[in-house]
């Protein structure tokens, strides 16, 4: 299958005040038509930079410092504010995590959806609202016709993520970049959303790249996993290899971490200590801390990406 | 008490919630905002007696009567003739104060656009772009909050020349900076928002995210903002047209009538009463009203 969206040697950094400090370090993947990636890790671990920084909507102290994020047969990186904002919402879409406050309260509807329309492809007047209720009926809203002309006020989360869904599927990106769509939402929702947008992704041929810390809806959903932690990535490849035979510590730790419906326990597992601060990484391997299976050479060096087998790699010594 | 209602078939049902008849709307609103009507009569009011000043007057406003002086020479307390009294050169206090709301108005109203316009834009791109714009943006904005704001327009009207045009356009150059850095707390908040990230994933440009995502966020506040400064404004004018700079005599203005009933006014206080009155319920309603309409636009008032 052909790649539409390769991450070479990403590394994206903040200037605080002690210089600029890398929130990302060497970060690649890569991502195939039609195919779905999940990328998972703890809070603070590099998963929204990643993704901020392949839209390049960092904030102003943030700075992609090396690497290529290469889209189509274009580097993103290299691209001009105006060639990107032709990228932004037409090419790559975007969902965010909160669908409170990820809808403009004093817009209607049927104008939100038809934003990127109205930018990209100059869609006006009644074109433009029929397009606004096709897109409210494909994700799944009843009462289109009348829904496009509310203000977000008057839908529930479910919905209002179902809307978001909707104004990302306006132009029918070829990638869709998901930061935990539903993360804000109960578990029933969930379901129903990530049930619409695997639909939709099937039905579109649309590659998506799924930002979550829910090991269940990686599970679920993806074709294949990165797990990123502290900034790097430490463990890649499908999503059943790393399910079945986790190799890294820290992903094993993750999978332990899931509660099991079979076993009776007072306490969960969890891993212990805590993500090492930006500003001070260790030199060597950065999850060292707090492995269990850590001796002097992982704090020596960092091991790298080795591979496990075909397109299975992890960062770690015991490979 | 609850309502029991027949349905098709004839069986009686008693509807859980009792079904009682709305108020009606605009009495509803009354109700909860009788501030905003208060000051929207008064500001209706104004407006009218404005715009149809001369199907309204009596006399012409400028003309001096020779009926209008008394024996003596004096003014005259208000008649039959002369309803609100004549000044001290035989002119109609009546019209020269329906006059006199049409000076006010048009100056409150101008001025409070030019810098309604230049305090928002300013404010906007202060707080939209930060860093760099908007430190010389608000260190501007507290320059012009720390000169008198009487003495710059005085300055200015001075070197324009004396004229109603000019006077507004002083006060409204001048009179930017309170809504500029209003506009620009707003828009640091606003921005914040996920939805303008969203609109910026959806690759909006600036110009757009400013005038179709952040500004109509920030609208309420400035609305309540210029309807108060329409009201200081006119007060402004009234100041500046009683020290002489304002509106020039012979034509009427509450604040030049003011100035000359003062040097009468032992003998004669009805030239003082009545412009002193309209000037006194102008700025109340667009007082009243601002104060209402922020009551309004304030989400956490329970409604």
């Amino acid at each position: 299958m052909s790649t539409i969206l390769s991450v070479e040697h990403l590394t994206t950094s903040f200037g605080t005040t002690s210089g600029y400090v890398p929130a990302i370090d060497d970060v690649s993947f890569h991502i195939d038509k039609g195919e779905t990636l999940g990328i998972v890790g703890e809070s603070g671990c590099g998963k929204s930079v990643t993704s901020l920084s392949i839209m390049k909507l960092l904030t102003a102290n943030g700075k992609i410092q090396s690497g290529s994020i290469q889209f189509e047969d274009r580097d993103l990186v290299k691209l001009s504010e105006a060639d990107m904002r032709k990228v932004r919402g037409n090419d790559i879409a975007m969902i965010f995590q909160e669908p409170m406050t990820s809808l403009n309260p004093v817009h209607k509807i049927g104008k939100q959806i038809t934003e990127s329309l109205r930018i990209h492809k100059g869609m006006r007047g009644p074109a433009a609202r029929a397009r606004a209720i096709e897109l409210l009926n494909l994700v799944g809203i009843p009462r289109a016709a009348e829904i496009v002309d509310e203000y977000p006020h008057r839908l529930s989360g479910g919905m209002r993520q179902r809307v978001m869904i909707a104004i990302a599927m306006a132009c029918d990106p070829k990638l869709l970049i998901a930061d935990e769509p539903t993360t804000a939402l109960d578990v029933t929702i969930q379901a129903q959303i990530l049930d619409l947008m695997r639909k939709l992704k099937a039905e579109r041929q649309m590659a998506m790249m799924l930002i979550t810390h829910d090991l269940g809806v990686v599970a679920e959903m993806c074709d294949r996993v990165v797990v990123m932690y502290a900034g790097k990535v430490v463990e890649q490849g499908n999503v059943r290899d790393i399910f079945r035979n986790p190799t890294h510590p820290y992903t094993i730790g993750l999978l332990n971490s899931i509660p099991k419906l079979d076993e009776r326990k007072t306490r969960l597992d969890s891993i212990p200590g805590a993500v090492p601060s930006i500003e001070n990484m260790p030199a060597g391997c950065r999850f060292a801390a707090r492995c269990e299976h850590a001796t002097q050479r992982c704090a020596d060096a960092d091991p790298g990406l080795r591979d496990v087998s075909g397109d299975y790699q992890a960062r770690c010594v015991l490979v | 008490m609850a309502t029991v209602m027949e349905t098709q078939n004839g069986i009686k049902q008693t509807l859980a919630y009792p079904q009682k008849k709305p108020a009606p709307r605009v009495w509803r609103l009354l109700k909860a905002y009788p501030l905003v009507f208060l000051g929207g009569i008064l500001v209706l009011g104004l407006i009218f007696v404005a715009v149809f000043a001369p199907q309204l007057q009596h006399f012409n406003p400028n003309q001096q009567f020779q009926n209008g002086l008394s024996a003596m020479g004096g003014p005259l307390p208000p008649n039959s003739t002369f309803v609100f009294g004549t000044d001290d050169l035989g002119r109609d206090i009546f019209s020269r104060v329906l006059f006199g709301a049409r000076v006010s108005l048009e100056v409150g109203v101008f001025s409070s656009i030019i810098s309604l316009f230049i305090g928002t834009s300013l404010g906007i791109i202060s707080g939209y772009f930060g860093k760099f714009v908007d430190t010389v943006i608000m260190r501007l904005t507290d320059i012009m909050l720390a000169f008198p704001l009487i003495l710059f327009v005085v300055a200015l009207v001075a070197s324009l020349g004396q004229s109603i045009t000019n006077l507004f356009i002083a006060i409204g150059v001048l009179g930017w900076a309170v809504t500029a850095r209003v506009v620009r707390a707003q828009v640091l908040s606003v921005k914040e928002y996920e939805y303008v990230q969203a609109a910026k994933a959806l690759g909006a440009s600036n110009w757009r995210i400013l005038t179709k995502i952040i500004f109509p966020n920030i609208i309420p506040p400035v609305i309540v903002l210029t309807t108060l400064s329409i009201g200081n404004n006119m007060l402004l004018e009234s100041t500046l047209s009683y020290l002489g700079i304002g509106v020039a005599p012979p034509n009427a203005s509450w604040g030049n009538m003011l100035a000359e009933g003062q040097q009468v006014f032992q003998y004669a206080p009805w030239l003082l009463y009545y412009p002193g009155l309209a000037l006194l319920l102008a700025v109340l309603g667009f007082n009243l009203l601002g104060d209402g309409l922020r009551e309004a636009f304030n989400p956490r008032r329970v409604r």
